[in-house]
């Protein structure tokens, strides 16, 4: 820490993105630090908005349907899934049985990818590499089952108002248990690995800690909230689709660092694995959408409002409908479990150090990487120095600075 | 539902009429839009775990207001209530929740950001949050505005 005296303090903004290759959000952080700790942190976010609810309001019900899809590339069959219950709920759809559960089968393969794609890239950004690779490998049979069972291996489209737009033949049983016997074999290996390995534990025990009722007043959302002991599932509390049929348990841990989010994660992999079984085991017969085809499907939506809420992989997913009698929506509120858990996370991150927020950021989900340059404020004197970083490298350059 | 905490009913009937929607556990209720703060603060004393889901606010063009409703998780009760209230459009100001309920913070700026509704007393609240540099000054979620 650069100080000349103790009420002399050199607060240095280190910017921290835009640029993401490691998860899918452009999105940048600016952390002020004190030497290696971190005062303030400040999320910048809006380089990519795209203006999907502005967009909802002049497509029709069911074009919506395949546009919302479109928000997430990860958890896209959940966002259809909220929206079509968002619009049933305003049109008073009751959706068959057989429907239900293979909504339930499509949204946990979802989850079980991509709490394995956060494992893997929380594995990378504390230098893990191996574990990396090896969980991105058996993710892939995931994507393979997405895609035995919607047809698609990343944009499932498969939800529908009233059902679901694709049946599972019976012959396919055998093949999706197959693979999730071997992911559950997996994960016990993974599991051993995020509970015993020295350096996975040093480097996320205790970092980045919410209390319980920190993470309740902040209304963080999903894992992050259950690695703090609420009890706060969609799945529990406000159960939809078949949810209220296929017996699971709600992980939750009081610990509230970056390792008890990533516990909770393997934990719900566990529970999804059991849930998909279960679907399989127990799927109903019948009719996939409450219509003799897809096209007598209704034309016609009452003016009124509906809410759609699901338990994404990353939280709660909320679609608020509003209608006012036309083909087109008037209003889609899309309420998405990362904009509460990236801005209202940050608290997290205060007086921790800088080498310990790459892993608190990627815990709450999305991931952060290159610092390209600093900005040197000078408190006392009202200056601000811009860096460029590669002089940052040169010693005498910088002891210059700071004398 | 637990026994011990009382019902929702009562505790807000001094504000207005709780209503169910058509799925159970989920209520609205309408308020005015200047007793939105002691009704978040009487809920957040009276149940504790409470948490703000989202702020949608929807554009009223006709009528001239912008209805803002508060979608609150009430984690004791299971219960999904949705605070609606009604302001105009010309002056679409709001008290802000961010010093009792910090949640809001981020919900309160996307609301600003796209639809122009000032919640007073959030020091946060800042243009462009979500858009684009050259659309500092717009609102695109209100129904007037057009593309350019």
């Amino acid at each position: 820490m650069v100080t000349a005296n103790s009420d002399e303090k050199y607060v240095v903004e280190i910017p921290v993105g835009p640029q993401h290759p490691a998860l899918h959000e452009p999105i940048s952080l600016r952390l002020k630090v004190e030497g290696e700790q971190v005062v303030d942190a400040h999320v910048v976010s809006g380089y990519n908005h795209r203006g999907i609810e502005w967009l909802a309001e002049r497509k029709t019900f069911y074009q919506d349907i395949f546009l919302v899809a479109r928000t997430c590339g990860i958890c896209n069959a959940v966002h259809g899934a909220a929206y079509v219950q968002a619009v049933e709920d305003l049109m008073g759809i009751e959706v068959p049985p057989r429907a239900k559960y293979l909504r339930v089968l499509v949204m946990e393969l979802e989850r079980i990818h991509s709490h394995m794609l956060v494992l893997a890239v929380l594995a990378e950004v504390l230098g893990f590499d191996t574990l990396f690779m090896l969980m991105m490998r058996d993710r892939e049979r995931v994507m393979y089952l997405k895609e035995l069972v919607t047809g698609n291996r990343v944009h499932a489209d498969f939800m529908f108002i009233g059902g679901v737009r694709r049946d599972l033949p019976s012959d396919k049983k055998d093949k999706i248990l197959k693979h999730i016997n071997y992911i559950e074999e997996r994960m016990k290996h993974y599991e051993k690995i995020w509970a015993e390995d020295p350096i996975i534990l040093k480097r996320t025990q205790g970092v980045g800690v919410a209390s319980r009722s920190q993470a309740l007043l902040h209304s963080l959302v999903g894992p992050v909230v259950r690695g703090s002991g609420v009890r706060s599932d969609i799945r529990l509390i406000d159960p939809y689709d078949a949810y209220d049929e296929i017996p699971f348990n709600v992980v939750t841990r009081d610990e509230g660092d970056t390792w008890a989010r990533m516990m909770v994660r393997i934990g719900e992999i566990y529970e999804s694995i059991n849930m998909v079984k279960y679907v399989l085991e127990h799927l109903p017969s019948g009719p996939i959408i409450p219509w003799k085809t897809i096209k007598a499907a209704p034309r016609r939506f009452p003016i009124g409002e509906g809410i759609g809420r699901v338990e994404a992989p990353r939280g709660e997913l909320l679609y608020h409908v509003v209608s006012d009698g036309k083909p087109k929506p008037y209003r889609v509120k899309i309420r998405t479990p990362s904009l509460l858990n990236i801005h209202n996370g940050v608290f997290m991150m205060l007086d921790q150090y800088i080498a310990d927020i790459p892993a608190i950021f990627a815990s709450f989900d999305p991931c952060i990487s290159c610092m390209e340059r600093v900005i040197v404020v000078d408190n006392k004197n009202n200056r601000v120095l811009r860096i460029p970083w590669r002089k940052l490298a040169d010693r005498e350059y910088v002891e210059k600075i700071f004398r | 539902m637990n026994r011990s905490f009382p019902n929702l009913n009562d505790v807000l009937r001094e504000y207005g009429e709780v209503k169910p929607y058509r799925r159970s556990n989920r209520y609205h209720i309408e308020v005015d839009p200047k007793s939105i703060r002691s009704i978040v603060k009487k809920l957040l004393e009276v149940y504790g775990d409470v948490y703000i889901s989202t702020i949608t606010p929807v554009d009223y063009l006709k009528d001239g207001v912008i209805e803002v409703n508060y979608e609150l998780e009430i984690l004791p009760l299971n219960v999904f209530l949705v605070v609606k209230t009604k302001i105009p459009r010309n002056k679409a100001e709001i008290d802000s929740l961010v010093d009792i309920l910090p949640g809001a913070k981020v919900l309160e700026q996307e609301a600003y950001d796209l639809m122009g509704v000032v919640f007073k007393g959030n020091p946060y609240l800042r243009k462009p949050f979500l858009l684009p540099e050259e659309m500092a000054n717009e609102t695109p979620l209100r129904k007037d505005w057009k593309p350019k």
